[in-house]
């Protein structure tokens, strides 16, 4: 459905110079939830009014949303006003071309419509896809329009069960992790080479391309790509990291998605597993990170266990299961 | 030949005026500014702060420096003086720190990758960089330059800048609200710059009295004015308080809630006088060396920092307590921690009295996604 929804949506916005007046038409139908017949008209007449004006309006790239004067009777001025603000954050269109749903009658006799699906141009690709609620008044004018938004906060759980003392250890991994982090950025290879265990293990997978044709037809009805892992010591990480830092004038990583987990039986090791954002002068791509980190001397903790795999391999996000983590390794 | 005098100018701006301060901390134009200065297509950047770069718009470009000639800041000229005191200074610097970063990309499609990069969406009438209406940048100042509206939203995983010119076009710029983005210095710059800060402050502690706060537990001696925690239920924004109603103060029977008065800047000003903390800082640069501050020029500048404050109890060591403080930072999402090891007496002392401290700077909040991940 993701898939269908990118697809049309690319066609409509491709098609932005030839447009086919008819791939911006919306048709919406109201499936249940309403008896007064006249209502239900007018509500399937407003909401498919808005969604192809405002597929018109990204086909032709518009600033504003425009309606012909008989068609603004669609929406009160609230309705209007609430279009307006929510299209100054990001433009949007629907990506489907025929919609049937249910109406909800609320108690004051409004209604309300749930599940429109829609595409913000101005969301990052992980959050561009929402759904819109509208909502009707009794002469089925859109007087007010939501988008369904998955707010995305991490700090709202509050943990109850844990110590002071714990919590100030684990900030103290996100600061160790925040140092490693503007080592790279410094290029800083004296800092590197410090935290990292003599005898640490680092693994690299490398995302490689199968050659079908040498394969026989089991492994060739299987996907095109796999991961190789390739194990090194810190000797040949730190060369290579020279290497690459010498080549690269300019580094900036990011690290996101950062999780924190103890050893069960050992206080002093920890797990980080984070998303890694590499963008270099010469490359750039998206990884899991995971590092083991050794607490036992706390002023110089020691990094045990380095691995990095590729976000996705076969065009999928790589498997959370598949993302190494602490219970893979023991100590 | 011109290069080569870009490199010679930026050389001379970046590098050979460096302030050697004291306890290992030398403070010098920051990498981010420096790789700017370099790419700069201008071949004599004069003295004064601000110059044309036709090259690369007709915008004013400036830079600033510090007393002692350390350039730290460089931007396009996009905001109003007034604005400019009005509004966040960080975050009117970065956005015009970004400006300059992309106007040195010259293509749209390389502008939108830089954007991308960093996770900041600008978008002009409803559509990002490089969609729709919005072909180019320039296209954005047009609303800068004649604004009847602007408002900076804070307080969440992102902030939201927005514009509105006088014909009504809108102008958003969504950024990550990360420290590290927003500054333009890294973490071990920005540390460097804290800690020259913090031996050089001047401010002074002041007793808060006037709480917004609800009680929200009585015992038999005290009541606990508070309602807030960070993350955890046991670091929390508590003010202890007698039962007539004044802060709490009796560090024999009850030091742990007295120096977390102190923390929460609850407890009078003469509590606090005579206490110097012996700060261990924990920072990227190894060779910043232990120091002396007194706790009231400490708390004097923390308290102007715009942090909210939460305490909290990492049990006894010995004959010692141990509190924590955790400073965060709502707007650039990060968190400073302060642990201190003290006895009773420590905080009624006859003369001058020293507690340990330890000190952790500039932990970033923002990629957090998961602190206790249990299996």
């Amino acid at each position: 459905m993701r898939i269908q929804h990118f697809l049309l949506t690319a066609i409509l916005t491709l098609s932005a110079v030839t447009a086919n007046a008819q791939l911006d038409v919306v048709r919406f139908s109201v499936q249940d939830g309403i008896s007064d017949a006249s209502l239900k008209t007018e509500i399937e007449k407003s909401t498919s009014t808005l969604l192809s004006v405002l597929n018109s309006t990204v086909i032709t790239g518009r600033a504003k949303v425009k309606l012909e004067k008989e068609e603004e009777s669609i929406f009160t001025k609230d309705g209007r006003k609430c279009l307006d603000e929510i299209w100054a954050s990001s433009a949007m269109m629907c990506p489907v071309s025929q919609i049937t749903e249910k109406c909800i009658s609320m108690q004051n006799g409004t209604v309300q419509v749930r599940n429109i699906p829609i595409t913000m141009l101005a969301a990052d690709p992980d959050n561009c896809e929402q759904e819109l609620v509208i909502c009707y008044n009794q002469q089925g004018q859109i007087d007010n329009i939501l988008v369904a938004l998955e707010e995305h906060r991490y700090l709202d759980v509050i943990n109850a069960q844990i110590s002071v003392k714990d919590f100030h250890r684990r900030q103290a991994i996100i600061d160790f992790v925040e140092n490693f982090r503007t080592a790279y950025n410094r290029k800083d290879i004296d800092y590197i080479n410090n935290v990292f265990s003599d005898n640490a293990l680092i693994i690299t997978g490398k995302v490689v391309k199968i050659d079908k044709k040498k394969q026989d037809l089991t492994a060739q009805s299987l996907n095109d790509e796999q991961i190789q892992y390739q194990k090194s010591t810190k000797e040949e990480y730190i060369t290579n990291l020279k290497k690459c830092f010498k080549n690269n004038s300019y580094i900036n990583l990011i690290f996101d998605d950062i999780e924190v987990m103890r050893h069960p039986k050992r206080d002093d090791i920890f797990g980080v597993t984070l998303k890694q954002h590499w963008n270099s002068s010469n490359y750039s791509d998206v990884g899991y990170l995971f590092l083991m980190i050794n607490f036992e001397d706390e002023l110089n903790p020691s990094i045990q266990v380095r691995t990095w795999q590729p976000e996705k391999y076969n065009g999928k996000p790589l498997p959370r299961d598949e993302v190494f983590s602490l219970d893979m390794f023991s100590i | 030949m011109r290069k080569l005098k870009y490199i010679f100018t930026t050389i001379i701006l970046t590098f050979t005026v460096a302030v050697y301060a004291q306890n290992g901390i030398e403070i010098k134009t920051p990498e981010r500014i420096a790789r700017m200065l370099e790419s700069m297509p201008v071949s004599n950047i004069p003295k004064a702060g601000q110059f044309q770069c036709s090259d690369l718009s007709s915008t004013l470009m400036f830079y600033t420096e510090t007393e002692a000639g350390v350039t730290i800041q460089l931007g396009a000229r996009l905001f109003s003086t007034g604005l400019r005191k009005e509004y966040d200074p960080v975050i009117i610097s970065f956005i015009e720190r970004l400006w300059v970063e992309l106007l040195l990309r010259k293509t749209t499609t390389s502008q939108s990758s830089l954007l991308k990069e960093y996770s900041v969406r600008i978008v002009l009438g409803g559509y990002p960089l490089g969609s729709g209406s919005f072909k180019q940048l320039n296209q954005a100042l047009e609303v800068i330059n004649s604004l009847a509206s602007f408002s900076i939203t804070t307080g969440g995983n992102e902030i939201d800048v927005f514009m509105r010119d006088q014909a009504g076009t809108t102008l958003h710029i969504y950024i990550p609200a990360s420290r590290d983005l927003l500054f333009q210095y890294d973490k071990k710059e920005h540390e460097e710059h804290l800690m020259k800060e913090l031996y050089e402050t001047k401010f002074s502690y002041k007793q808060i009295t006037e709480l917004n706060a609800t009680i929200t537990a009585t015992y038999d001696d005290y009541m606990v004015a508070g309602g807030d925690c960070y993350m955890i239920d046991s670091l929390r924004n508590d003010v202890f308080f007698k039962k007539n109603g004044s802060v709490l103060w009796d560090p024999k029977r009850f030091p742990e809630e007295s120096m977390r008065n102190i923390l929460m800047s609850a407890a009078p000003e003469k509590c606090v006088s005579n206490i110097i903390l012996d700060i261990t800082p924990h920072t990227y640069n190894r060779d910043i060396r232990k120091f002396k501050i007194p706790l009231e020029r400490f708390m004097g500048y923390v308290q102007q920092q715009g942090f909210k404050f939460y305490t909290g109890s990492l049990g006894k060591n010995g004959e010692h307590n141990q509190c924590l403080m955790a400073m965060y930072h709502p707007v650039y999402n990060y968190l400073h921690i302060l642990s201190v090891s003290f006895s009773p007496e420590q905080l009624e002392p006859t003369g001058e009295s020293i507690i340990k401290a330890d000190l952790s700077t500039f932990i970033p909040q923002h990629n957090i996604k998961n602190l206790f991940q249990e299996k």
